[in-house]
């Protein structure tokens, strides 16, 4: 199916790109407008608590597209639910989409190397552990494009979710019964938060209580010497791109941000020399 | 005042207050009418209080205007034209104006919002959290009406204002100000409950104001239960505004902040989940 859409975006539905255990493994394609390319490809993980969510659901789909529109392409994938599979059976599909991104990386039309992936809320935290764990051998599963690099040039992390002891909800769902103080702590992004983790951008309401880990992971990057992004917006719940402007406002600033970064690396000079010796 | 259907309008010059012999002025960035949110916004440059000129935030407010924010870029004395607080009644004396002339600039006069940019962005702080404190008030004009502000905005905020290195006053300090004289001079001091929601915007490679002057002040703004946004860009120094790209995503986010907390103020109901199951009968 490759039909035409809204905004020139044109769409591919359900494309089979891996097998987790039983289960077949399909993801969604939108490919910019003609002219508008900038070869860089965005995969893009639900959330829903580990346990619900699909590619099809509303804040991804509206993401996407806004990114479609602006000239990346756009990759939605599945991945298993908890309880039916434990941690790390997530990490392992979400590696084997981004290893198909890029074994497809001509017939997607983008560079090998530009290759970002975006997470929401459980996805968020999916996408950052993805972005922080390339080339662990045991994060990478058998799920398909075998051999093919799973790094990332950058992480959209929106809202992103934390796994936690003690949590009756979605950590314990996801988390094998037996699972240790070591394998929590393999979930935790700020876990990763040193030199090499890729660019990441992370976006919080204030009003989320996920404000404060992810406050942290954002001062760990930084000082990890790691290029990175925290924008907080005042009053916000989760998921607060659904409402009107703000899902324009995060993908103007994902655009930015992936366009210096990925798309078209470059460096901005500095303040004029001359005024520097100016008090502030 | 010229004016074409559509496009923001200027008016230059206008004095809105005095301070001593000087007169006072500032440049207003009308909106196109149909755009009007009737919410003003001041506009406080920066330069360290020892140079700059109000035409360096002209960008900014143009792009306010553009959104639909009556924008008033005003003068305030610098280093050698008065000492401290001379720049925080010039901005207050602003104010005052703004909202006496609220028909004028086709506002609502209860809404009128502060911006500053570098040591500006401190300044904005200061007025926004010394509403109405006699002593930080001055004598420019409209006395009288009321100096509070229904939100801050700080770009890059600069540092308070210190004691240089070898023990002298900073230029803009009275010669022999005490401890306290430099407490009073400093946004943080202002912090409490009830400070109007504010948005700080930075860029963590910004080697002239640290990042972590907008970081802390976040902090110390939520740690008093007082509303505040935080955008901290990565990559980019002082002054990053001045690319037409963030220059515009940066007052999109005002735009987004202002509208929601002082245009149309409003509350977003907290996410709820739904239910697999109760998702799947209805």
């Amino acid at each position: 199916m490759n039909a035409n859409g809204p905004g020139g975006v044109k769409a591919e539905k359900d494309i089979v790109f891996g097998r987790g255990g039983d289960t077949e493994l399909r993801l969604d394609v939108l490919r910019p407008p003609a002219g508008s390319e900038k070869r860089t490809a965005v995969v893009h993980v639900f959330g829903g608590g580990y346990t619900r969510g699909s590619k099809e659901d509303g804040y991804l789909t509206r993401n996407a597209q806004r990114l479609a529109e602006r000239g990346y392409v756009c990759v939605a994938s599945a991945y298993r639910h908890a309880p039916g599979a434990k941690w790390p059976a997530q990490i392992h599909d979400l590696k084997a989409a981004i290893r198909w991104t890029r074994a497809n990386a001509g017939y997607l039309g983008v560079d090998a190397d530009k290759i970002a992936i975006a997470g929401y809320s459980a996805g968020g935290q999916l996408a950052l552990v993805c972005a922080g764990t390339a080339g662990m051998a045991e994060l990478e599963g058998d799920g398909g494009s075998a051999g093919v690099s799973s790094a990332v040039a950058a992480c959209l992390a929106y809202y992103p979710a934390r796994v936690w002891r003690g949590d009756e909800g979605p950590s314990s769902a996801i988390m094998p019964d037996d699972a240790s103080d070591g394998d929590y702590a393999a979930t935790d992004p700020l876990t990763y938060a040193a030199p090499g983790f890729p660019p990441t951008i992370i976006f919080n309401g204030t009003a989320d209580p996920f404000i404060e880990p992810n406050t942290r992971l954002y001062e760990a990057l930084q000082q990890a010497g790691v290029p990175a992004e925290l924008h907080l917006y005042a009053g916000m719940p989760h998921i607060f791109d659904l409402h009107p402007g703000f899902g324009e406002s995060t993908s103007e600033l994902c655009d930015l941000f992936l366009d210096r970064y990925v798309a078209n690396p470059r460096v901005y000079e500095g303040f004029p020399r001359r005024q520097q010796a100016a008090r502030a | 005042m010229s004016a074409t259907p559509g496009s923001v309008s200027i008016e230059s010059d206008v004095v809105f207050g005095s301070a001593g012999d000087l007169e006072l002025k500032g440049d207003i960035y009308h909106p196109p009418a149909a755009l009007n949110k009737r919410t003003a916004v001041i506009h406080v440059y920066g330069g360290g209080f020892e140079r700059g000129n109000r035409v360096q935030a002209g960008d900014a407010a143009h792009k306010f205007a553009e959104r639909g924010y009556p924008s008033l870029t005003v003068w305030h004395r610098l280093t050698h034209e008065g000492k401290w607080p001379a720049p925080v009644h010039d901005v207050k004396t602003a104010i005052r104006w703004a909202r006496a002339n609220a028909g004028r600039l086709a506002i609502d006069a209860t809404k009128i919002a502060v911006s500053g940019y570098s040591s500006g962005g401190q300044l904005a702080l200061i007025v926004a959290g010394s509403a109405n404190l006699s002593e930080l008030e001055g004598d420019g004009g409209n006395a009288g009406r009321g100096t509070e502000v229904a939100a801050c905005v700080a770009y890059y905020v600069g540092g308070p204002v210190s004691r240089l290195s070898n023990g002298e006053d900073h230029p803009v300090m009275p010669p022999g100000s005490s401890d306290e004289a430099y407490r009073a001079a400093d946004a943080i001091t202002y912090v409490r409950p009830g400070f109007p929601p504010t948005a700080l915007l930075h860029s963590t490679t910004d080697h002239l104001a640290p990042f972590e002057l907008s970081l802390g002040f976040f902090h110390a703004l939520r740690d008093a239960g007082a509303k505040a946004e935080l955008h901290l860009f990565e990559g980019l120094s002082h002054i990053f505004d001045r690319y037409p790209e963030f220059g515009s995503a940066c007052a999109d986010l005002c735009d987004l902040f202002l509208d929601r907390n002082v245009v149309d103020p409003r509350d977003y109901p907290p996410h709820t989940p739904s239910r697999p199951g109760r998702a799947r009968r209805a």
